[in-house]
């Protein structure tokens, strides 16, 4: 938690910075953006899920790994499938996209996540 | 201190800084990815548990999250002269209205075993809160959510007032729209 709180200061910091010098474009919000408008559009899509999972939450498993028939925690199991998808778009970024994305695949591509992170990998799941 | 700050730009104005600044980057999203994946299965609270469990006293994180989101992926670009002031204003008068109220919500402290039954149903107000019955009998950072219609009752379990998921994806998306609409970027 140290480190976690220790790398947002020095990135607080250098943010400062980049937002005072003559280097434009030089923000980490103009990076980010410029990753996932590219080849890196799955970024969107975790951004969606992270949103779903922090602050939403169904309040049942869209996918019920016990019904399944998995043995493995069901908690797992969601970060399993957030991973793949996440991988799937990160694969098929780097081998088919050419040419940068538009506004609305941004907003299909963060309603997606969101929708992800609220049905798959909710925190607010009734165990009992 | 304007010579102080400008000798201190100066200095960070290296590609040098940039590339430092990306490996920072990429240890805080390595460091979260890792706690949320692997922490979760101890016991104890990860990141995403606290910033959960912080609802509703810092639900004006998920307004901020949605500004956050907006800036970075959504964010317009706009040739007239914008308002930056006023926009600031209002952002930050909807901020602090959204932290106040997160700290207005109070704890059905009240509610017990004895009278759960009736007490839940009192306290919630339809569509805006709700109360969790969370059983802590596995330790005090880690509880499981329980149905409260159909709750065995004891001494393990809290309950807690929360914003209802409607509320908190409404202030979610709030944080998008107004983002869009008062933060955006000037184009030279």
């Amino acid at each position: 938690m140290g480190v976690i709180a220790l790398a947002v200061i020095v990135l607080f910091i250098l943010e400062i910075s980049a937002k005072l010098n003559d280097i434009p474009n030089d923000n980490v919000n103009v990076i980010i953006r410029e990753w996932s408008y590219h080849k890196f559009y799955f970024i969107t899509f975790f951004f969606g899920v992270v949103a779903g999972h922090l602050f939403l939450g169904g309040t049942s498993r869209l996918v019920d790994c016990k019904k399944l028939g998995m043995s493995m925690e069901c908690g797992i199991f969601d970060v399993i499938i957030v991973a793949s998808l996440s991988l799937i778009l990160l694969a098929t970024g780097l081998i088919f996209q050419k040419k940068r994305t538009n506004k609305t695949f941004q907003v299909i591509l963060f309603t997606a996540g969101l929708l992800v992170g609220h049905f798959v990998w909710s925190m607010n799941h009734l165990v009992k | 201190m304007k010579a102080l700050t400008e000798k201190i730009v100066k200095q960070l104005d290296t590609k040098k800084i940039k590339r430092f600044k990306m490996i920072i980057l990429f240890v805080f999203i390595g460091l979260i990815a890792l706690d949320i994946v692997f922490v979760f299965p101890n016991g104890y609270p990860t990141i995403s548990q606290v910033v959960y469990d912080s609802s509703p006293t810092f639900i004006i994180l998920i307004f901020l999250f949605g500004l956050f989101v907006t800036n970075v992926f959504f964010q317009r670009e706009v040739t007239t002269t914008i308002n930056f002031k006023r926009n600031f204003i209002i952002l930050l008068f909807i901020s602090l209205a959204l932290g106040t109220t997160g700290f207005v919500i109070e704890q059905p402290a009240h509610i017990n075993c004895t009278n759960f039954h009736t007490e839940i149903a009192k306290a919630e107000t339809p569509y805006l809160t709700r109360v969790l019955c969370q059983d802590y009998t596995k330790g005090l950072t880690e509880y499981e959510n329980c149905d409260c219609s159909k709750l065995q009752c004891n001494d393990n379990v809290h309950f807690k007032k929360d914003v209802t998921v409607g509320v908190k994806l409404i202030i979610l998306l709030a944080g998008i729209v107004l983002g869009y609409f008062l933060w955006p970027s000037q184009k030279v």
